[in-house]
C-alpha cells in the first residue's frame, strides 16, 4: 500500500509536469507563428513607398498598400493560426517616414533615429493575439501573446 | 516485501513512459525549431531571387533532411517556381506562396502500451504562407 501511495503521488507530480511542459511548447509554436506574420508583414508593407516623392528627396510610405498587405496575410494566416479557433488577432502599424515623422520612436524604445540624428524609415507591426487560457492547469494563466517586429529601411 | 516488490514491477513502466515523454516532447521541439528555420533560410533567398528556384528548393530539402533524417518523398512540398516582382501597389498575385510538411513520427512515447498502433501516433508539422518578392522586373 505505501509503495502504491507514493507511486500515485509520483504519477500525479509527471502528469502535471508534462502538461506544462506540452502547453509551453504550444505556447511557444503559438509565439514563433506570431513572429514569423508579423516578420512578413512589417517586411512587405516597407516595400510599398512614393516613388515620385522619393525621387524629389522624400521618402513616404504607401501607408494603405502596406495596410492592404498586412490585411492579406493576417487574413490567410488565420487559415493555418495554431491557437484555439475562436482567438481575436488584431494587428497595430507604425509606419515612420519624411511625412509621418519619426517622433515617438524613443517613447516605444525602437530608437529608429540613432545617435548621431540619422532618420530612418521603418515599419513597425504588432500582432495581438487574444485567446482562451493556453495553459490548462491552475498558477500560470496566459491569454493573450503580443509579438511585434521591425522593418528598416536604409537611407 | 514480495507484495511491494509485485506493485513495483507494476508500477515502474508506467513512471518510466513519462520519462520517455519528456525526452521526446524535447526532440520534437527542437526538430520544429530547426525545421522552421530551414523553411525561414529558404524564404528570404526565396524573396530575392522571386522564387524557389531550384538550387533553393534542393538546399532546403537538403537540410531538411539532414535534421529530421528522412527522405524527400516523405515530405510535403508546395514552393512557388514561377518568378513574381516586386510592385509599387499591392497584388496578391505577385506573392509568392509556400507550404512544407515534414512527418513528426513519434508523438507519444510507449504508445503500444496504450493500445495506440504507430500509423496513428505520427502527425504532419506544417508551415505556410505568403512572402512578397523583392525582385525587381527588369
Amino acid at each position: 500500500m505505501k509503495v502504491f501511495i507514493v507511486f500515485l503521488g509520483l504519477f500525479l507530480i509527471h502528469v502535471s509536469f508534462l502538461s506544462y511542459q506540452g502547453d509551453l511548447g504550444y505556447y511557444v509554436r503559438c509565439q514563433a507563428f506570431l513572429k514569423a506574420v508579423a516578420e512578413e508583414c512589417a517586411a512587405g508593407a516597407a516595400l510599398y513607398y512614393d516613388e515620385e516623392a522619393y525621387a524629389e528627396g522624400c521618402f513616404r510610405f504607401l501607408t494603405d498598400e502596406g495596410r492592404k498587405h498586412i490585411d492579406y496575410i493576417l487574413e490567410e494566416s488565420r487559415k493555418t493560426m495554431p491557437f484555439p479557433p475562436d482567438s481575436v488577432i488584431s494587428y497595430e502599424v507604425i509606419f515612420r517616414d519624411d511625412d509621418l515623422g519619426y517622433e515617438g520612436s524613443q517613447e516605444t524604445g525602437n530608437d529608429t533615429e540613432t545617435e548621431g540624428g540619422e532618420r530612418i524609415p521603418s515599419v513597425t507591426v504588432t500582432i495581438t493575439a487574444l485567446t482562451e487560457d493556453l495553459f490548462r492547469l491552475p498558477f500560470l494563466e496566459v491569454q493573450e501573446i503580443k509579438r511585434a517586429a521591425k522593418y528598416e529601411l536604409p537611407y | 516485501m514480495m507484495k511491494q516488490m509485485i506493485i513495483l514491477m507494476g508500477v515502474l513502466p508506467i513512471l518510466l513512459v513519462f520519462l520517455l515523454q519528456y525526452t521526446l516532447d524535447q526532440r520534437n521541439s527542437d526538430r520544429i525549431s530547426r525545421f522552421q528555420e530551414c523553411v525561414y533560410q529558404a524564404k528570404e533567398q526565396a524573396k530575392q531571387k522571386g522564387c524557389f528556384t531550384p538550387e533553393i528548393k534542393a538546399e532546403m530539402i537538403d537540410r531538411i533532411r539532414n535534421n529530421f533524417d528522412i527522405e524527400e518523398e516523405e515530405m510535403e512540398i508546395v514552393l512557388e517556381e514561377v518568378p513574381r516582382y516586386r510592385t509599387s501597389v499591392f497584388d496578391q498575385r505577385e506573392l509568392i506562396y509556400y507550404r512544407v510538411s515534414v512527418p513528426i513520427e513519434k508523438i507519444m512515447a510507449g504508445n503500444r502500451l496504450f493500445g495506440i498502433p504507430d500509423e496513428e501516433n505520427r502527425g504532419l508539422y506544417t508551415i505556410e504562407s505568403w512572402t512578397a518578392s523583392e525582385l525587381i522586373r527588369e
